[in-house]
């Protein structure tokens, strides 16, 4: 019995000597470089760049040509959320733009990872957050963040770890934000310039905007009621709405377009595309005449199979800060060549593939400049001119958002003819107010 | 009692009989047998030492460990203890949320703020969503059983719809607002400190407090629940009718416990916020009331340690599936999933809701439950059955 006892106790201490044994120190990430920590000196240079967080002399775990190192980049995207069809398509158009990039030779000497330091959010912030927490020690710049308050809710800790990120959303507050560099125009823009183009074609006297609250619809919403305060044109109101799936149908903001007095020359429409067809079909049937304006996210190729196409044909334009997936650019082909001629999934692929340029210009400018740290980035961001090779107009970064704003989007229109549904009937459409307006804050929300 | 009593060090003739009481205090106690007390003291010094021993990313896990647990706690108390089915735990977590972002939040432009200090808004967290507990309970009273789920169930909608549209408290959908500070004595515990000349990291710090506080809460439950009102709570679980013929008053406990539940909730939903910095409303939907009812499931029903394990193991599954990604076959390494069966992002999802289903079938006392068998098993070793 003794022995047993002592056995017992043996074991026991035993166990718990290797429980702590096991529990200490931390597991190898392939892309911290061995020994750096954030704001720790630089490894000695090569070729004289220099880099530490996020950025090694090895290759990248799947490297075209194993002589050169390697850049991560971190990506939180929704790929199993409410959004996975931006998230998805975003991060495959990342994917496939820097595998085309590391077939080219990669950039300095480097090739970049956008795999190894992908996290899914599922369009939760806790998610992001503990995502974030996860690569935030390992990569040299977030490629993309999917969520508006999801972003806003690792601003801090970006900031504490001098990190810059992409946005994988177009809330016009990223402007007023360090750290975040917004890589095409706002919601908020894109109301301005389609209604600008709008009213050359009809007039419009009488705006009206249709969408969920928050950072996507509110801010579309909002862009309206700044260019009909500019263009002395009467908004008549912000109709809240939400998912059908949600709210059962869009009934209510039908009826307040059909109950409006005066009724409204254009709508203005920050929804999905479900609701899209339902409240473009519901109107015109009850004796609507006016025109419809979607944003980027207002459009899905599958609406042309629906009973709503015609009416969708006759009254509904769409905008988009980047060119449709057919468009005739230099950026646009090379997307084009790295799909194989297959079209994406959706519009949403072309703009994560618009946002590679934006990065492609930092990380050149930051070695150019002997610097790839994190640092480096953010030292080269003012006045760097970002060119998406003819995808959207080139921008300069900078402090001010006024100087270097989208001014020129393009109009698309629904065609059942088109791969996705939409052709370009104006590849560079822009207006009096969009070319005057400025902005001193974000559109909805605060900083 | 002596330190060396305490951990059974003292009387040898003792030892080896570790349920041998000698008066009703000890048979009462929480601790009251050496086994437990080591393994205790155990557990608590290995947590204030992991973020020593982990990486930055794990301390942060730890933390949501921590917070959610003390939600799961309040969940197991009002349906684990009192028997009372409730799927509305999302709207006091929300409404803990959103009073500390308003009373010790920044005001702005589009939102309001009292820019109080941890020690004032933690509080009210707690006792706001306690106090809507305390008015919702009395409807609850009347209902039992899926009626109460679908009652409860509309307080998360309704809660939601309030949060949509408060935008001055809440700052409104899509964009939410800046959650409070942790500042006590005009130190911020969520940012780099130097605490008895020690440096703490923010990160470090604030799960240093989730975890301070995540004990108080637990013995605090688990007071309770050995207490009179935790045996009036286990009588209206097994028989209401029984327990009211018997003098337990019905309405008196149910109320409790949804008061105290609720009080829990919304120090969860406090401590929350400042984790996440942004809060949101969406966050606070039917999906974060089913994610406490797994923690309870999953980790043990009518235990407070099973709340902690429970939340440990949901808020810990998507990183280990994601560390173990390498090694499990037909996951896809595309985002859209299309070169593999699922991608590891789905995988988490669907393990989620396979546990759920495994957990009620196969053990529904859950991770507590298979613990005890192994020690019974062990205890009863060469004899175990």
């Amino acid at each position: 019995m003794r022995e047993n006892k002592r056995w017992r106790r043996t074991t026991a201490v035993a166990c718990a000597v290797a429980l702590l044994a096991a529990a200490c120190g931390n597991g190898d990430d392939p892309g911290t470089d061995p020994g750096t920590e954030p704001g720790t000196d630089p490894t000695t240079p090569t070729d004289e760049i220099a880099f530490d967080v996020g950025v090694t002399e090895e290759p990248c775990p799947d490297a075209v040509n194993d002589d050169t190192g390697c850049i991560y980049l971190g990506n939180i995207q929704d790929l199993t959320g409410v959004f996975q069809v931006v998230g998805t398509q975003w991060q495959e158009a990342q994917r496939a733009f820097w595998a085309a990039v590391n077939e080219a030779g990669g950039i300095g000497g480097f090739e970049i990872d956008v795999d190894t330091y992908l996290r899914d959010n599922a369009y939760d912030v806790t998610q992001h957050a503990t995502g974030y927490s996860e690569i935030r020690d390992s990569v040299l710049m977030l490629g993309a963040s999917l969520g508006t308050p999801h972003t806003e809710g690792i601003l801090q800790d970006m900031v504490d770890d001098n990190m810059i990120g992409i946005p994988a959303t177009a809330w016009s507050g990223w402007d007023f934000i360090d750290n975040v560099v917004a890589v095409v125009g706002s919601y908020c823009m894109h109301s301005v310039i389609h209604l600008d183009w709008a009213n050359a074609q009809l007039p419009v006297e009488n705006v009206m905007g249709i969408g969920f609250p928050g950072d996507y619809g509110g801010d579309v919403v909002a862009g309206a009621e700044r260019w009909a305060d500019e263009a002395g044109a009467n908004f008549l109101g912000f109709v809240e709405t939400g998912p059908t799936a949600v709210v059962g149908s869009q009934d209510a903001a039908i009826g307040a377009i059909l109950n409006s007095d005066p009724r409204p020359d254009v709508v203005v429409l920050g929804v999905t595309p479900q609701e899209t067809a339902e409240i473009v079909g519901g109107a015109l049937s009850q004796g609507f005449q006016g025109r419809f304006l979607g944003a980027i996210p207002t459009w899905a190729a599958p609406l042309t199979g629906t009973a709503a196409m015609p009416a969708l044909e006759a009254v509904y334009s769409h905008v988009s800060a980047v060119g449709l997936w057919d468009a005739e650019t230099p950026g646009h082909q090379a997307m084009r060549d790295a799909l194989g001629g297959t079209p994406p999934g959706n519009e949403f692929y072309t703009l994560g593939w618009a946002s590679g340029y934006a990065i492609q210009a930092i990380l050149e400018a930051a070695i150019a400049n002997g610097d790839l740290t994190r640092q480096g980035l953010i030292d080269v961001l003012d006045g760097l001119e970002m060119d998406y090779q003819g995808m959207a107009p080139s921008t300069t970064y900078g402090a001010d958002i006024n100087e270097h704003l989208q001014t020129t989007m393009a109009i698309n229109q629904p065609s059942a003819d088109a791969e996705l549904g939409l052709v370009t009937i104006d590849p560079a459409a822009t207006g009096p107010v969009a070319e005057s307006i400025t902005f001193d804050g974000p559109c909805v929300g605060n900083v | 009692m002596s330190a060396l009593a305490f951990f059974g060090l003292r009387d040898r003739r003792l030892r080896g009989r570790p349920t041998l009481y000698t008066d009703y205090g000890a048979d009462q106690a929480l601790l009251n047998t050496p086994a437990k007390r080591w393994s205790i003291l155990l557990v608590v010094l290995l947590s204030v030492a992991a973020p020593w021993m982990v990486g930055r990313d794990w301390v942060l896990l730890l933390t949501l460990v921590c917070v959610y647990a003390i939600g799961a706690i309040g969940q197991n108390l009002v349906s684990g203890y009192a028997g009372q089915v409730s799927l509305g735990h999302a709207f006091f977590v929300g409404l803990g949320a959103y009073t500390a972002a308003y009373f010790g939040g920044v005001e702005t432009a589009s939102v309001r703020g009292l820019e109080l200090e941890m020690w004032l808004w933690l509080p009210l967290a707690g006792l706001v969503p306690a106090f809507v507990g305390f008015l919702v309970a009395p409807l609850a009273v009347r209902v039992r059983g899926q009626y109460l789920a679908i009652l409860t169930l509309g307080l998360v909608f309704v809660g939601l719809h309030f949060f949509n549209e408060l935008r001055s408290f809440t700052g409104g959908p899509g964009v939410g607002r800046r959650a409070a500070a942790p500042i006590v004595g005009g130190m911020d515990l969520s940012r780099p400190q130097t605490i008895l000349g020690v440096d703490l990291d923010g990160t470090t710090l604030y799960y240093l407090v989730c975890l301070g506080l995540l004990i108080g809460f637990a013995i605090a439950a688990r007071n309770l629940a050995r207490s009179k009102v935790g045996r009036a709570f286990a009588a209206v679980r097994d028989r209401d009718i029984a327990a009211e013929i018997m003098g337990v008053p019905l309405t008196r406990t149910k109320v409790l416990a949804f008061t105290i539940s609720s009080f829990y909730a919304g120090i969860c939903g406090g401590l929350l916020a400042v984790v996440l910095r942004q809060v949101e409303p969406a966050k606070f939907d039917l999906f974060l009331s089913v994610e406490f009812l797994a923690m309870v499931l999953i980790g043990g029903i009518a235990t407070v340690s099973g709340s902690i394990i429970g939340a440990a193991f949901i808020v810990i599954l998507p990183r280990i599936v994601q560390d173990l990604s390498p090694i499990i076959p037909g996951l896809a390494t595309r985002a859209d999933g299309s070169d593999g069966i699922v991608s590891v992002f789905q995988l988490n999802r669907i393990l989620f809701g396979v546990l759920i289903i495994a957990f009620l079938v196969l053990e529904p006392r859950g991770i507590y439950g298979i613990w005890i068998r192994i020690r019974n098993y062990f205890k009863a070793w060469p004899f175990s059955y």
